[in-house]
């Protein structure tokens, strides 16, 4: 088998492929097709598989290319997307059973439209806790996703098919959303690399939301370079996206060769000081790119609790009509964290946001003194399938909302973040939180990008 | 929530007549769970002084 139809191979690295003609669109799908055919029953990554419109797509691709018309920058990567993104025909059904019932999509989301302008190939949807409330895509309707690096482990959530598709080498690129850490966490549990950008930097118009002021959506992939290619296919106003910004395209591929050189980095302290390999990682992290500076957000403890109301208010009303009337359909997993949420009183909510805008302020003050901060992704690695409580510091703690505690006082103003994978002691990968300034993801790619050159990080695909 | 012996069924009852949510038995006891762990975080939250100037994030805008 060659490189480019092993799994192995990066997004960046098959388009160069295919643009020069060494292998066909086609040939590149069907090796990803047998591959997810064989190796998905092991993770339960895919809900679909798209195997149809992949070979039109990609013959899509091989006839542009073969008549002299421009492939483009992704032309011939597979790529998949959380189930809760519309791909055409397909039906969208955010890792529920209620929505399994709605028609396909008439219409792919903007940003699936967006890689398929540039060349990429769709082939299936992904995993994910329903409705995206959860960080561990332990679904009881379509079963738990594995973890590529031990499949009795979980794989993170709530885009936890995303992450060990890419992990697995399933497909080189992937799409998820970032609520509270959706997309930071199985990019930390699975070892690879996740984007959340700003918080309106890519349109959300396609995917099933989940609590509208915090949702986000951004791609996975195992290399920076693969990360920012993508990321800039993806990016420009959508009028179809009311939070979508109304900000021209700011590519940072060309930015990615400037290194770290310049940028004031620092580690974050307090709430964000961690223990065991999470702290290992940012160390280890730190010590690479020289940020010897440690600072505090004030009240980041208190950001996450704001962040837990709003989405639980946020998400309860979005689902209302379906709790009032077909609550026993929910995932039991999810159902009841739904239905309190119905019912909190208005004053905390309210509360809550006014919280969120006076924390945005004394962060973005932090933001004048330096330009990336360090953080882990994960308080610890991948937890096993079916575990209830991890130990912190010699105390029980509840395994699932605790997976969140480093990503959900970020998202919760919308920082553009890079989590970037380490493998401390050559144990399980966990992932450290690059974290820019609203509107300059380039420079958290820049710094992910110089990390891996070192050799820090380490997305190596699982030996599956 | 600074009263410990606050009584998050009856709450819950009254709340969910209000807005029309019918809560099956199976559900009792997991809501209530819930409500206490987000009174938990809506202390912390209350507990800070915001100043009067910081209005509701997001801003609408037209």
């Amino acid at each position: 088998m060659s490189e480019t139809h092993s799994g192995r191979a990066g997004a960046a690295e098959l388009a160069a492929a295919v643009r020069c003609g060494d292998v066909t669109a086609i040939s590149v799908v069907e090796a990803t097709l047998a591959r997810i055919a064989r190796l998905n029953p092991r993770f339960n990554c895919f809900t679909a598989v798209t195997g149809e419109r992949a070979f039109a797509e990609a013959c899509a691709v091989d006839a542009r290319r073969a008549g002299g018309g421009e492939p483009g920058p992704l032309a011939g990567v597979p790529f998949a997307v959380k189930n809760l993104f519309d791909l055409k025909g397909v039906v969208t059904i955010a890792g529920s059973k209620i929505d399994a019932e709605r028609p396909p999509a008439a219409a792919d989301a903007t940003i699936v439209q967006r890689l398929i302008a540039a060349g990429a190939v769709p082939v299936g949807a992904l995993n994910m806790d329903e409705y995206a409330y959860g960080f561990t895509t332990e679904n009881s309707h379509y079963g738990p996703t594995g973890n590529p690096h031990d499949p009795s482990r979980v794989a993170g959530g709530s885009s936890g098919g995303s992450a060990a598709a890419v992990a697995a080498g399933l497909v080189p690129l992937s799409l998820g959303s970032d609520t509270n850490g959706s997309i930071r966490v199985p990019a930390s549990l699975c070892g690879i690399f996740g984007l959340k950008p700003t918080y309106g930097r890519l349109s959300r118009a396609g995917a099933r939301l989940f609590a509208a002021s915090f949702d986000h959506v951004g791609p996975f992939a195992r290399s920076v370079d693969d990360l920012a290619v993508a990321y800039d296919a993806m990016q420009g106003p959508d009028a179809s996206d009311p939070a979508c910004a109304q900000r021209p395209a700011e590519p940072a591929g060309p930015q990615m060769r400037r290194g770290a050189a310049g940028l004031r980095i620092a580690v974050l302290g307090g709430h964000f000081a961690a223990t065991g390999a999470a702290a290992a990682a940012v160390t280890a992290v730190a010590q690479a790119i020289g940020a010897a500076r440690e600072i505090e957000i004030p009240e980041a403890a208190r950001a996450r609790a704001a962040a837990f109301l709003i989405t639980a208010a946020e998400g309860a009303n979005l689902h209302l009509a379906d709790l009032k009337t077909r609550a026993a359909d929910f995932d039991p997993v999810t159902r009841d964290r739904f239905l309190a949420g119905a019912l909190l009183p208005a004053a905390w909510v309210i509360q809550a946001q006014r919280f969120r805008t006076w924390y945005r302020e004394q962060v973005l003050a932090l933001f004048r003194d330096v330009d990336i901060l360090l953080a882990p992704a994960t308080p610890c690695t991948a937890p096993l399938i079916g575990q209830e409580t991890i130990e912190i510091d010699g105390r029980p703690m509840p395994v699932r909302p605790y997976l969140g505690v480093y990503t959900q006082p970020l998202s919760f103003i919308g920082l553009p973040i890079v989590a970037a994978p380490v493998r401390p002691g050559g144990g399980l990968p966990i992932g450290v939180q690059i974290i820019a300034a609203p509107w300059h993801e380039a420079e958290a790619l820049r710094v992910a990008a110089t990390l891996e050159r070192a050799g820090v990080t380490d997305a190596e695909p699982a030996d599956v | 929530m600074a009263d410990p012996e606050f009584d998050f069924e009856a709450y819950m009852d009254a709340a969910a007549m209000l807005i029309g949510l019918p809560i099956a038995p199976e559900q009792r006891q997991g809501i209530v769970q819930n409500l206490d762990w987000i009174a938990q975080m809506a202390a912390l939250v209350e507990a800070f002084p915001v100043p009067d100037a910081a209005e509701p994030a997001p801003v609408f805008r037209l």
